[in-house]
């Protein structure tokens, strides 16, 4: 098999573009597990339920599905956050109780049952919202075609798509790097009881932690929507992708997550092209299980066993 | 042996007697019941066996479909390119899902909780991906059509399904009988000490790493049986059985039976059944109303369907 | 001597949790170790044991090299530890604790009865006085018999050597005189123990040696006599202000 340099280019930004995006869906999931220490299986959902949002933003108000997405975005964090007080607050009020090894366990099992419940809830409300049909959410970007010298093409829906994918990446990161609040996560996620002592309210904390973790998947889910189909079960197709950058980037490391976004992202693009696309799939989680069994920690250390 | 006590095999017994004669005449229902019963019953050893993963050892398991897809196909491919008798395949089968356990069992023995579930998640869809793409082998996404029907004995026809309800019913009852006498062994006490704490378990000179994989070998031999039995019942397999939904399925019948139990497994494969077959006419409301279920025995009920029948059973005594 | 321990050394990233300490137990013995939190007590506790490979250093048990040895290794030879912070199986009965221990040292397919285990493993629970407990989970011990079971499930082991770690913590007066009164038992019939303790009265009241570990090093050993009026510990647990009270 000859594979051309153009070929292996294309690929190779292909690759960083989808990236992006996992980058943005796995550091949510990755928030969720490092400040609650818990695994949300319905993690895909949100980015369904953000690109759904995104289409009945457009056809009801109208506008360009780039600039709507980040509000559905909000919409779907304010869901995140009623799910939070309704579902998983007593959790947590449990899992401080908890005592004995076995106990967190059962605490860790009852929690992705529930996310498993809420997962399996969703898809169907999205079915029956609106319809087993995959739609496309109309943008004009998607037919602007960028040429780039040497045969190269992607539409600007693609470009823009990647540039949100960064700009959210790079100002969740200043979020919580240099804000209070931001801090005041990152607290949390190191040493609960200890922010606690230091003022903090944990729940608040959990409840901006929630928000972000489900805006960001929603927005992903909304920034994809142009450019790919939108369906109910679009989230089960994501969830698994998620898990694996996680744990390749190292559970609760936010920047573990979007290096090995990106990561998979062009592991997958090149694997495609190498391996033949049917093989595309497995590449992802080959890695991962690679990086579990010699490193569990992930790639960049720091992540929980 | 393996400090099973007489008494022990007494007491168990008389359940599955029990269990036996009201199950016996299942059949006179009608070719639609006893068609979902044998499902039913592939599914609650399956479920169960999950459970002395789940329940007893405290091993989080994502991809136990993987396992039984393994069975199935073990089975079905010996049957259909070497001959192989299926009572001897479905056998082999159940091995193979061992072998399966071991690939997946071993590297992760240090992995805990989300890590080890997350893993297991990765190898379910390996497999399923493996069943797709390997065409050669496996005819891919169509599936395999015609599989050989279990052989004949004398004048049996395992064709139809009243005959193959019996040889189910025996398997289920005889794996469920051996599946519950090991959890009331040593090596039942020992898997639980791994379960309630692994450091201390190491620290009174429990084989931890031992004592785990063969937790693996014996859920996946069972998982595996039944997927021989299922692919011989249905004469057709596709990679679909193996998928994450699948395995989440039977995670949450052991769950929601109420996992730790080996029992509730076998309700939570019986409930969660009839409940897809009684929901079936809400069709689009169907996973709704299933999800809805979930989220509130999970919230109220943690202890599972086998909690809710001992909670009703003390208030009846009362 | 039933222990050595020979120069061990164990690191975490930067910082030296135990500095090269060695010392030695002999048979039959109560030996203590003392220090202010953080001395290094128990990462010690945690090489002997097998819960950690150290750096470098040797243990030997009863003459034999064990450094790096397995946990469940070392409880079959006869070397077994309990927590500080009490790990018993919770959702298991008092009499399956125990039974757990005797399934994994004498052999879980053959090498005792089932009636011969429960036999001893009942001699051992009345041993610590919980036999009338037998019967419930173990999650509804109160606290201070959980820390008997916990010391009941690692003498199933028949260990010729016990190794607690701090059995007395935060347990009230009278619960504590229940598990020093066991400790002492356990001393008698000829099983060597070596107790890390914060409280100064149960140390200088059960151990016959005591070493004193401050900042992962060995700053003194001897009778508890010697170590109550050494200066250097008790500089060092000045500087901490350690409750010497009980």
């Amino acid at each position: 098999m000859v594979i051309q340099p153009m070929e292996l280019l294309e690929q190779i930004l292909f690759g960083l573009m989808i990236g992006g995006i996992y980058g943005v869906i796995g550091v949510g999931l990755t928030m969720i597990f490092g400040v609650m220490r818990l695994s949300n299986f319905a993690h895909g959902e949100f980015y369904m339920l953000g690109a759904y949002f995104t289409y009945t933003f457009v056809t009801l108000i109208g506008g360009d599905p780039f600039i709507l997405a980040p509000l559905a975005a909000i919409a779907v964090g304010a869901v995140g956050i009623a799910i939070n007080k309704l579902l998983f607050k007593s959790l947590y009020e449990e899992l401080k109780e908890a005592k004995g090894a076995a106990a967190f366990y059962f605490q860790d099992l009852k929690f992705i049952m529930l996310t498993i419940g809420l997962s399996i809830l969703f898809v169907d409300l999205a079915l029956v919202l609106w319809g087993p049909i995959p739609i496309s959410i109309p943008s004009p970007l998607t037919k602007h075609i960028i040429k780039l010298p040497g045969g190269l093409s992607f539409s600007l829906a693609r470009l823009i798509a990647f540039v949100v994918a960064i700009a959210t990446l790079v100002g969740l990161y200043a979020f919580l790097k240099f804000t209070k609040t931001g801090r005041a996560i990152r607290a949390t996620a190191q040493n609960p009881s200890a922010a606690m002592l230091v003022g903090v309210n944990i729940y608040r904390i959990y409840d901006i932690t929630m928000f972000l973790s489900t805006g960001l998947a929603a927005l992903a889910g909304g920034i994809l929507g142009p450019i790919y189909n939108v369906y109910p079960t679009m989230g089960l197709d994501v969830v698994a992708k998620a898990f694996v950058v996680v744990i390749t980037g190292g559970m609760g490391n936010v920047i573990g997550s979007i290096l090995a976004g990106f990561l998979i992202g062009l592991a997958e693009s090149l694997g495609g092209l190498f391996l033949g696309t049917e093989y595309k799939q497995v590449v992802a989680f080959v890695i991962m299980i690679i990086v579990l069994w010699v490193r569990p920690e992930g790639i960049l250390g720091g992540g929980r066993k | 042996m393996l400090g099973i006590t007489k008494d022990v095999v007494t007491e168990i017994s008389k359940y599955y007697l029990i269990a036996l004669i009201l199950l016996i005449p299942v059949p006179l229902a009608g070719d639609y019941i006893t068609h979902v019963t044998i499902l039913v019953m592939l599914y609650a050893v399956t479920a169960a066996s999950l459970d002395i993963l789940v329940g007893y050892t405290g091993r989080l398991s994502l991809g136990h479909a993987a396992f039984f897809a393994v069975g199935a196909y073990t089975s079905t491919l010996l049957a259909m390119n070497w001959g192989v008798s299926p009572w001897i395949g479905i056998f082999i089968g159940g091995l193979m899902a061992s072998v399966f356990g071991l690939i997946l069992g071993v590297p992760s023995l240090k992995l805990r909780g989300p890590y080890l579930a997350i893993s297991s998640l990765g190898f379910g869809v390996i497999v399923w991906l493996m069943l797709i793409n390997l065409d050669w082998l496996t005819r891919g996404p169509l599936g395999i059509p015609g599989i050989p029907p279990l052989p004949r004995i004398g004048p049996i026809d395992f064709r139809s399904k009243v005959a193959f309800y019996y040889v189910a019913l025996a398997f289920t009852l005889i794996s469920i009988f051996l599946l519950h006498l090991l959890t009331k062994s040593r090596i039942g006490k020992i898997l639980m000490s791994i379960r309630e704490d692994e450091d201390a378990a190491l620290s009174v000179g429990v084989d931890v790493p031992l004592f785990k994989v063969y937790a693996f070998l014996i859920a996946t031999f069972f998982a595996g049986i039944s997927g021989g039995l299922y692919a011989h019942y249905l004469r057709y397999i596709s990679p679909e059985i193996s998928t994450l939904g699948e395995s989440i399925y039977i995670l949450s019948m052991t769950i929601i039976g109420g996992f730790g139990t080996l029992i509730g497994p076998v309700m939570g494969a019986a409930v969660l059944s009839l409940l897809q077959e009684l929901l079936r006419s809400y069709l689009e409301y169907r996973y709704l109303i299933y999800g809805m279920l979930i989220i509130l025995v999970m919230k109220f009920f943690p202890s599972g369907i086998y909690g809710i029948v001992q909670f009703i059973l003390r208030k009846v005594r009362e | 001597m039933i222990l050595e321990v020979e120069g061990v050394v164990k690191r975490f990233g930067g910082l030296v949790a135990v500095d090269d300490v060695s010392f030695s137990v002999k048979e039959g013995e109560i030996f203590g170790i003392i220090g202010p939190n953080g001395a290094g007590k128990t990462t010690l506790f945690n090489v002997i044991t097998g819960f950690y490979k150290p750096d470098s250093g040797r243990v030997r048990f009863q003459g034999k090299d064990i450094t790096g040895m397995r946990p469940n290794k070392l409880a079959k030879l006869g070397l077994t530890r309990t927590w500080q912070i009490v790990k018993p199986f919770l959702g298991m009965s008092v009499l399956d604790n125990v039974l757990v221990s005797i399934y994994a040292t004498k052999g879980v397919i053959s090498g005792i009865s089932e009636k011969a285990a429960v036999e001893k493993a009942e001699e051992i629970l009345e041993f610590a006085g919980l036999l009338h407990r037998k019967d419930i989970l173990a999650e509804a011990l109160p606290h201070g018999e959980r820390k008997r079971l916990e010391i009941a499930r690692a003498l199933a082991t028949e260990p010729k050597l016990l190794m607690l770690d701090e059995p007395a913590g935060g347990l009230t007066p009278t619960e504590m005189d229940e598990v020093m009164e066991v400790v002492r038992r356990v001393r008698e019939s000829g099983v060597a123990v070596v107790i890390i303790e914060h409280n100064m009265r149960v140390i200088m009241n059960v151990c016959e040696r005591i070493m004193v570990l401050n900042f992962g090093r060995k700053i003194a050993e001897g009778s508890p006599e010697e170590i109550s009026r050494n200066e250097e510990v008790i500089k060092a647990y000045l500087g901490e202000r350690f409750h010497v009270r009980s």
